[in-house]
């Protein structure tokens, strides 16, 4: 078979390397893939008619979509969101037998380097710099775990699993996540509020929702009734 | 005998085969704007799908049979929605030219990027698939006719039409860029 002419030979050596991602495109992926992997465990734990699971699943991927901290501020960069619910929709439509625990190996973050034991003469001065490496499982369990209350109607509990993530995880890669679920169950907490379904954040016209008191993780803690009652009209 | 499911979990085989199925996601005609969604709609159908795999083929050929189900799925899903703007960014290339290559040589790998693009998206799916994993993942013809469990004589045919069709637009854009330099 005759191969290919130089032209067209030299066309495709220039061509070839234009698709690669760049390390942000890895990076971002990455993120979503733990998200969507987390709204999975929650979806194989919902019961053969568990539909009020899905909006939350809707909720978690959408929200947990690219959600990117830039200098002081944070930002919820919502993902388009008819592809969003159907990427939401199909782990649901996953007939898997008895839920099993999402499993990512912890290779998914890399762990830090083994930190050498300081001499007992030098403990005061030096402290271990290296952090403990993170157990991406563990969080994404818990996460799983604060959706599956929300799911169940039992918000502060959701609450209470969040409030031990940030104690477990502090600086957790998934913080954004946490803040988004702790959002929804703030709101389901709020008076008045129903067993409705919530709704996708809406979108400023950019194609994002900037949260109020955004700048630092704890204004999005600080709920006063005015601030809840606006963020509260998202959903 | 099935080997039974690979040793790496997701998490290995999202850091080996991150790049493989970005970039031939994008070869196979998903735009710039659906790449999270088709990426993520791939490696969840890898992590559900994983326990099932039995080995018969290398994990690479089995991943690209996913790849093309999804990327199937988004161009049908771009045309129910006429999704014009995607249409026309398929065309555009992701990459950024290394900052090492002179501005001549970023303009050249820019067009011949393009231009692999547009070729691409008039092929059918067998012509596309066995010319990406032939000419650019560099499989031998038996590894991609298995991938695509497609007979070996057919994927032969496929290769020969696919470099026919990318040999006569390169010959029409030669022809374009010797009209524009008179």
């Amino acid at each position: 078979m005759r191969d290919l002419g130089l032209k067209a030979r030299h066309m495709l050596d220039a061509a070839r390397d234009m698709d690669e991602p760049a390390d942000t495109d890895r990076a971002r992926n990455k993120r979503l893939l733990l998200a969507g992997l987390a709204a999975g465990a929650l979806t194989t734990t919902a019961t053969a008619g568990g539909a009020a699971a899905l909006p939350l699943v809707k909720i978690l991927v959408v929200v947990s979509v690219a959600a990117v901290s830039l200098g002081g501020g944070v930002w919820l960069g919502v993902h388009r969101s008819d592809e969003g619910v159907r990427r939401a929709e199909r782990p649901a439509a996953v007939t898997a037998p008895a839920p099993a625990p999402v499993v990512v190996p912890a290779t998914v973050e890399a762990p830090a380097p083994a930190v050498a034991p300081t001499p007992r003469h030098l403990r005061t001065r030096t402290r271990a710099s290296t952090p403990a490496p993170v157990d991406v499982t563990k969080e994404i369990a818990l996460l799983a775990r604060a959706n599956a209350a929300l799911r169940d109607g039992d918000a502060g509990a959701a609450l209470a699993l969040l409030d031990q993530h940030d104690r477990r995880f502090p600086g957790s890669g998934l913080a954004e996540e946490v803040a988004a679920t702790r959002i929804i169950a703030r709101c389901q907490l709020a008076p008045g509020a129903t067993a409705a379904r919530p709704r996708r954040l809406r979108l400023h016209p950019a194609g994002r929702q900037r949260l109020p008191d955004a700048g630092n993780r704890s204004g999005l803690l600080a709920w006063t009734p005015a601030t809840q009652k606006k963020r509260c009209a998202d959903f | 005998m099935p080997l039974g499911p690979p040793e790496s979990g997701i998490g290995e085989i999202y850091a080996e085969h991150f790049n493989f199925v970005w970039r031939n996601l994008r070869r196979l005609g998903v735009s710039p704007s659906s790449m999270d969604d088709a990426v993520q709609d791939v490696f969840l159908v890898v992590h559900r799908r994983l326990p099932e795999f039995e080995a018969r083929s290398q994990l690479k050929t089995w991943l690209f049979g996913i790849v093309l189900r999804v990327a199937r799925e988004q161009r049908r899903s771009a045309r129910r929605h006429s999704d014009r703007l995607a249409a026309a960014a398929l065309n555009e290339p992701d990459a950024l030219p290394n900052d090492d290559t002179s501005p001549h040589d970023q303009t050249e790998r820019r067009e011949a990027a393009a231009l692999l693009h547009e070729v691409l998206a008039t092929m059918n799916d067998d012509r596309r698939s066995v010319f990406v994993l032939v000419e650019l993942e560099q499989m031998t013809v038996p590894e991609v006719a298995a991938a695509l469990s497609m007979k070996l004589n057919t994927a032969y045919t496929r290769l020969r039409d696919a470099r026919e069709i990318f040999e006569a637009a390169v010959a029409r854009y030669a022809a374009r860029d010797r009209r524009e330099t008179r």
